[in-house]
């Protein structure tokens, strides 16, 4: 068998799932739909990763009762060996799609700032080629590079909301409750689709990072760093931008990096903290595109991960391409993803659960190091 | 069989970067860096845009070479100027380096500011921290006011007038992103720094016909108002206009009416009112100097008081932290400004002399009447130029109820009252000698 | 002179030049080598025992060293004991002749010395009449002849199919002397030499437990030189040193020549750029990573050891930064930090702002680079690229050309060249200043290996910039980083303990205390050594 999986250690577990997540809440919001309607997100983004935290602790004590090894037992355990695939597929593409759309956004973001003369097509070759190489290392390979690069993806965020902060006004975040309750509970459902794939990349790879309770206690650590990174973002876009700004830019963060003080080289840094940000968002999309590969691998009891690896790249980069596509259907079908997303991202994985709690509790081990 | 498989990497890799191609590689040297634009009204076409170009490094053995070199096209939009002018130029032209954007006045006033920023700046490479000018009179007299042997980079010129912003609170400082912001936004009205020629060139017949033209560093007279050069017909000297007033009907601190001999043609002082992205008046400097104090921009700057015996007293002023604003909306819609400012007096002898409480007093008073005399004039001319309605939208708890309220309305009738806390520094010793 | 001048117009002779594949039989292949069916090489003989017979033992040695064109091997017949026929068997100048002398042949030949030796008669010569420190019976013939090649001395008594090895071993070495390229400031200055046992001298000299093993063992080379595998057994991971172990000994190679060569077929990546084991000339860098659990091989003939495993804070340490006090230390490795990270980064940063992302430069600089390149022809990134390899030139250069030159072509070529090409309007002032900037700061890489290696990512991070500007330099940077995480040493990652996180009680980059009671490294999983 060669599925490149490895162990890892808990920090590198937790950086690459948090650089996912992270990236995925910071960069590849709605923002249409988040702000449209107020800017209620630096409320809505920390509850919708509890939310995601709370749909990820219940799997995790489901596998631990059941003795699940990884997802893929979940799944087959609560749904059988035919829905279990189903709903094995369904999760594939969630993972793949999450990580289209880091890409897309990414690919966006630097087509229109960086190299107005290029491509997408271009530019994404870069990016799959960013995202495939550590998929295909393997587990090991994305765990450690993502522990290797954590702290300066981390300056890359910071840094560009520390030098922004001269300009942050309190009351620009208002009206403070943007559209009301009952639509900050509808944003906070909807956008746990942005935390929770990577926490589920964490139950696939359970076996490299030691065990599901290795991997639960990374899922907690990194559902929370998430968290918070992507609330101060929204707090800090929500302190510089009004929510009718906001509702039209489709990279706010960057547009943050065009408030650093003039004079002197801050303007200029822009650039490279937008390199950091596509480091994370191509480690991210590695690690969704790896945890599918694994997925499907176990799933169809493929004994290499390579060749889904690659075809994935292919498939997540063609994806990626077709979210710059603007057609009525490429239209409708984002604007269903980005309603319901969440849907195909929780569902597949508490059904399972659930129905796989009802059988009660089995005798094991799954909660320590294999 | 190793060897194989990795070669057939290396040369698929090689073939989908030459695939890739380079995405718009250009050598450094190909280009002239457009380090200022000027945008007018044209006379055949919408526009007339000027732009001051950058070629040398200023370590070039001939005190001949140029610089900066000017030229200006008429054009339907800033995509067309550079097509252009790219026909008559030995190399691409390159808006990376725009450190400000120069609106003639008459451009403002119209639409063709907001005709030409609804473009797509980006595509260009223009920096979105790119200063905001808007010039009295025509933007390209004052680009060609900025050529002089005393300005060989004119590049920092930005990080002047960044400084002179920061020291004498005389004008504004907005850059294109926060125009963008601010200007298409329901909660303020933006207010953009006003610069001008100085020694008048006359207006109406303007120089909308001027083709590309090469200006040596070394080639600007001083001090003089230039003929106008208005493209054939020789015509007498016009005479001076009469001198303008701001919207306190002030006509001192304005650009082109400072009565001042050398340094550059052109010069910036006071500030231009918008309302959205119309130019709708202008602030002399010391009233630019109020406003921003009222707009929380303020950092220090000097005001001039009379003393009881006639004398002028200079007082540096310093900002002690951002103003708190009580807004009051309903039926008397009203604004409570409170701000508080370090004050020292530049004639030790003078502040000696004076009471302290006195002077407080009339410090505070100078800054809360004049600011108060500010806000009336900007609340006739319909501009919010102290930026109340993102404190109105703190009243509001959700979208539907601010969208739903008419903040205009609600300014133009609203009252406002300024409090003002002097925190006096003086020198103990009254040593004259610092 | 005039038969040579003739001889060009005569026609009916023979071509005198020797040409070696005109002996060859077979045909040869599209990519090289010769295929022969016929010619296959004859199975090896059985082993057979050392003979009971003084003269049958004497007969094959002479056949197998082919004594008769090879006067180095030294057959040496006497009486031991002055009555059984005993036969010597060294090579002149690897045996010293006076140990052979004076302990051999001169109290074998004591009369009676011999009595009451009974059947055993090369124990009872061990035991009674050599005095030798090291003195082993074999019966095994390819042991003999190794200890024969290695400078041993062979004795075989007649009547027994055995013969005591000695160790006589007297071969001229160079002395131990300073490191040649591992000078430091303060510290030990003394390197290892070709001679391994001189070199496990060294180590025991600072390693002094009694849990310090050296096993030596055949390198596995046709020219059967010894290594010798160096740990200490109470701190070693077992994991790690039976790894370590079965490489080396998977080793059968034509010849192995230094520690280099052994390095390269130990390796399992093969192709990358980085050295995947420190190799030092220093015996107290050695004995430092013995005592953190590595495991050290040496080799015979080589004056370096090779460190396993190696991870990149190994291979970017000196000696001396344990040395000198701690901020000290820190500074040293920072600066040599931020030298190579400017040494690989720089040149393709400048590649890419300048390309692509002008925005990024100051008017001032711009307008710099704008002057000092108007008449240059040369594309910017081809400059970039010719420089560097003209550097690279330079330095090939001056270490090929002998002493004294070596020292001018340095001073030629970086002053002189450089001026000459941009007066040429071949490269420009600020490029040359990048590149020079560039190999200044590879030069603070300590590991010669990870010099070269650091040119290969150099270069790629250049054309990745060329290709596709900061975007291509940042997705370089990951491939980059990414390699390097993935990448195992003797199963140990590559960039631990960062990536992996394991427990280090010293910094990776700063320097730690030296106060602190050392464990054992954590990334070796090595067993708890306090001693």
């Amino acid at each position: 068998m060669n599925l490149r999986q490895g162990r890892i250690g808990r920090q590198e577990a937790l950086c690459a799932a948090a650089i996912a997540a992270g990236a995925s809440a910071v960069f590849t919001t709605d923002t249409n739909a988040l702000y449209a309607r107020g800017n209620s997100a630096y409320l809505s983004t920390p509850l919708s990763a509890l939310l995601s935290l709370g749909a990820f602790l219940l799997v995790v004590r489901t596998m631990q009762r059941r003795d699940n090894k990884n997802l893929w037992e979940l799944l087959s355990d609560g749904l059988g060996p035919v829905f279990g695939r189903v709903a094995a597929l369904i999760c594939t593409a969630v993972l793949l799609f999450a990580a289209a759309g880091l890409l897309s956004r990414f690919s966006l973001m630097l087509g229109r700032f960086v190299f107005p003369d290029a491509s997408e097509w271009q530019i994404l070759a870069y990016l799959a080629a960013a995202a495939f190489v550590p998929a295909w290392l393997g587990l090991e390979g994305i765990g450690r590079t993502s522990r290797l690069f954590v702290w300066l993806l981390l300056i890359a965020v910071l840094g560009a909301l520390l030098l922004a902060a001269y300009n942050y006004q309190p009351h620009r975040l208002a009206p403070f409750l943007g559209d009301g309750l009952g639509n900050m509970a509808e944003l906070s459902v909807r956008d746990t689709a942005l935390f929770f794939p990577a926490l589920m990349g964490l139950l696939v790879v359970t076996r490299g990072v030691h065990g599901v309770t290795a991997a639960k206690r990374a899922g907690y650590g990194a559902g929370i760093a998430a968290g918070v990174l992507s609330s101060l973002c929204q707090i800090c876009l929500g302190m510089t931008y009004s929510y009718h700004d906001l509702a039209q830019m489709h990279s706010p963060m960057y547009r943050l990096t065009m408030n650093f003080r003039s004079g002197g080289y801050y303007p200029r840094l822009d650039l490279l903290l937008m390199m950091g940000w596509t480091l994370s968002g191509t480690l991210g999309a590695g690690f969704y595109t790896y945890a599918a590969a694994l997925l499907f691998a176990e799933a169809f009891q493929q004994e290499d991960i390579r060749p889904a690896v690659a075809a994935f790249t292919a498939a997540v980069g063609g994806t990626a391409m077709l979210m710059h596509v603007e057609t009525d259907f490429t239209k409708a079908l984002g604007d269903i993803v980005s309603r319901y997303g969440w849907l195909a991202a929780t569902v597949p994985a508490l059904l399972a659960a659930a129905l796989a709690a009802r059988k009660g509790k089995r005798e094991g081990k799954a909660g320590e190091d294999e | 069989m190793r060897g194989r498989h990795i070669r057939l990497a290396a040369l698929l890799c090689a073939a989908v970067l030459a695939l890739s191609g380079c995405m718009g590689a250009r050598s450094p040297d190909e280009y002239g860096y457009a380090l200022v634009i000027g945008i007018d009204r044209g006379k055949t076409k919408p526009f007339y845009i000027s732009m001051l170009l950058q070629r040398g490094n200023g370590s070039s053995q001939s005190s001949e070479d140029s610089l900066c070199t000017m030229a200006g096209v008429e054009c339907s939009d800033l995509f067309e100027a550079v097509e252009l002018l790219e026909g008559g130029l030995p190399y691409s032209l390159s808006m990376a380096r725009v450190t400000a954007i120069v609106f003639g006045e008459e451009a403002a006033r119209g639409k063709l500011l907001e005709q030409f920023l609804s473009a797509s700046l980006g595509s260009l490479h223009i920096r979105y921290y790119a200063n905001l000018i808007v010039a009295r009179g025509r933007a390209e007299d004052y680009l060609d006011g900025l050529l002089s042997e005393l300005n060989p980079n004119v590049a920092k010129l930005q990080y002047n007038f960044i400084e002179y912003k920061e020291e004498t609170g005389m004008i504004p400082g907005i850059t294109l992103t926060q125009f963008y912001d601010r200007a298409w936004n329901q909660t303020g009205d933006v207010v953009l720094p006003l610069g001008g020629f100085e020694g008048e060139k006359s207006n109406g017949e303007g120089g909308g016909n001027k083709s590309t033209q090469q200006q040596t560093g070394n080639g600007r007279p001083e001090n003089t108002a230039e003929p106008s050069d208005s493209g054939g017909a020789g015509k007498e000297e016009p005479a001076k206009a009469p001198p303008i007033t701001d919207a306190l009907s002030a006509s001192d601190y304005l650009p082109g009416q400072t009565n001042r001999q050398g340094g550059l043609p052109a010069g910036m002082i006071g500030c231009a009112l918008f309302k959205g992205t119309r130019l709708m008046g202008y602030l002399n400097g010391p009233h630019t100097q109020l406003l921003l104090m009222g707009r929380g921009e303020f950092n220090r700057g000097r005001i001039q008081l009379t003393s009881a015996n006639g004398e002028p007293v200079s007082v540096m002023l310093a900002s002690k932290g951002n103003p708190a604003v009580t807004l009051t909306l309903g039926d008397t819609p009203a604004a409570k400004i409170k701000l508080s400012l370090y004050a020292s007096v530049e004639q030790p002898a003078a502040a000696s002399s004076i009471d302290k409480e006195e002077l407080r007093r009339a410090i505070a008073g100078y800054v809360e009447n004049g600011m108060a005399a500010v806000f009336a004039a900007c609340q006739s001319l319909g501009c919010d130029s102290f930026n109340l309605g993102e404190h109105a939208v703190t009243q509001f708890t959700d979208t539907k109820a601010w969208e739903a309220f008419d903040f205009e309305a609600e300014y133009k009738k609203m009252d406002a009252s300024f409090d003002v806390s002097i925190f006096l520094k003086y020198n103990p010793t009254g040593s004259r000698v610092e | 002179m005039k038969k040579k001048f003739r001889d060009i117009f005569r026609f009916d002779q023979d071509d005198p030049e020797f040409e070696l594949l005109e002996t060859e039989e077979g045909k040869p292949g599209f990519f090289g080598g010769w295929t022969d069916e016929q010619a296959k090489e004859p199975p090896p003989p059985p082993p057979r025992p050392p003979s009971a017979s003084v003269d049958e033992n004497e007969n094959r040695l002479r056949y197998e060293y082919k004594s008769a064109i090879n006067p180095d091997i030294l057959f040496r017949r006497f009486k031991l004991g002055g009555e059984i026929p005993a036969l010597t068997v060294c090579i002149n100048g690897m045996a010293s002749s006076s140990q052979v002398n004076d302990f051999i042949l001169r109290q074998g030949m004591v009369p009676g010395c011999m009595n009451g030796a009974g059947g055993e008669r090369a124990r009872f010569a061990v035991d009674n009449v050599f005095a030798q420190q090291e003195a082993v019976i074999s019966t095994d013939w390819a042991e003999i002849k190794k200890a024969i090649s290695e400078g041993r001395t062979a004795v075989f008594i007649e009547g027994d199919a055995e013969a005591v090895l000695m160790d006589t071993r007297g071969f001229e070495h160079r002395s131990v002397g300073t490191p040649q390229n591992e000078r430091v400031i303060r510290g030990s200055q003394e390197g290892f030499t070709e001679s391994v046992r001189t070199n496990v001298t060294l180590l025991r000299r600072i390693i002094k437990t009694d849990d310090f093993v050296c096993e030596f063992q055949d390198a596995g080379g046709g020219n059967n030189v010894m290594l010798v595998i160096a740990y200490r057994a109470d701190i070693v991971n077992p994991s790690l040193l039976k790894e370590v172990k079965s490489r080396l000994g998977a080793i059968d190679a034509h010849a192995v020549l230094d520690a280099g060569t052994i390095e390269q077929l130990t390796e399992r990546h093969t192709l990358t750029p980085i050295p995947q084991a420190l190799r030092t000339e220093r015996p107290d860098r050695t004995a430092a990573h013995i005592m953190q659990g590595h495991v050290a091989v040496l080799c015979e003939g080589s004056p370096a050891a090779n460190i396993m495993p190696a991870t990149l804070f190994s291979l970017m340490s000196t000696s001396e930064d344990s040395y000198m006090r701690r901020p000290l230390g820190t500074v040293l490795r920072v600066v040599r930090y931020a030298g190579a990270a400017i040494s690989i980064i720089l040149p393709a940063y400048f590649i890419a702002v300048s390309l692509y992302h002008q925005g990024m430069l100051s008017t001032e600089v711009i307008s710099t680079i704008i002057a000092s390149r108007q008449m240059v022809f040369l594309p910017l990134p081809v400059e970039m690229i010719f420089l560097l390899w003209v550097f690279q030139l330079l330095r090939e250069a001056g270490i090929r050309v002998p002493g004294s030159v070596g020292q001018a072509i340095g001073i030629i070529g970086g002053l002189i060249l450089g001026q000459a090409a941009v007066a040429a309007n071949m490269v420009s002032t600020v490029v040359l200043i990048v590149v020079a900037l560039a190999g200044m700061g590879n030069f603070t890489i300590p590991d010669y290996s990870m010099q070269l290696a650091a040119e290969y990512v150099r270069l790629f991070l250049v054309l990745m910039s060329w290709a596709g500007g900061l975007l291509g330099l940042t997705v370089g940077i990951l491939l980059t980083g990414a390699r390097l995480a993935s990448l195992k040493s003797y199963g140990v990652p590559f960039l631990a303990p960062v990536a992996p996180k394991t427990y280090s009680y010293r910094p990776s980059v700063l320097r730690g205390r030296v106060t602190q009671r050392a464990r054992a490294s954590d990334e070796l999983n090595a067993k708890e050594g306090r001693k």
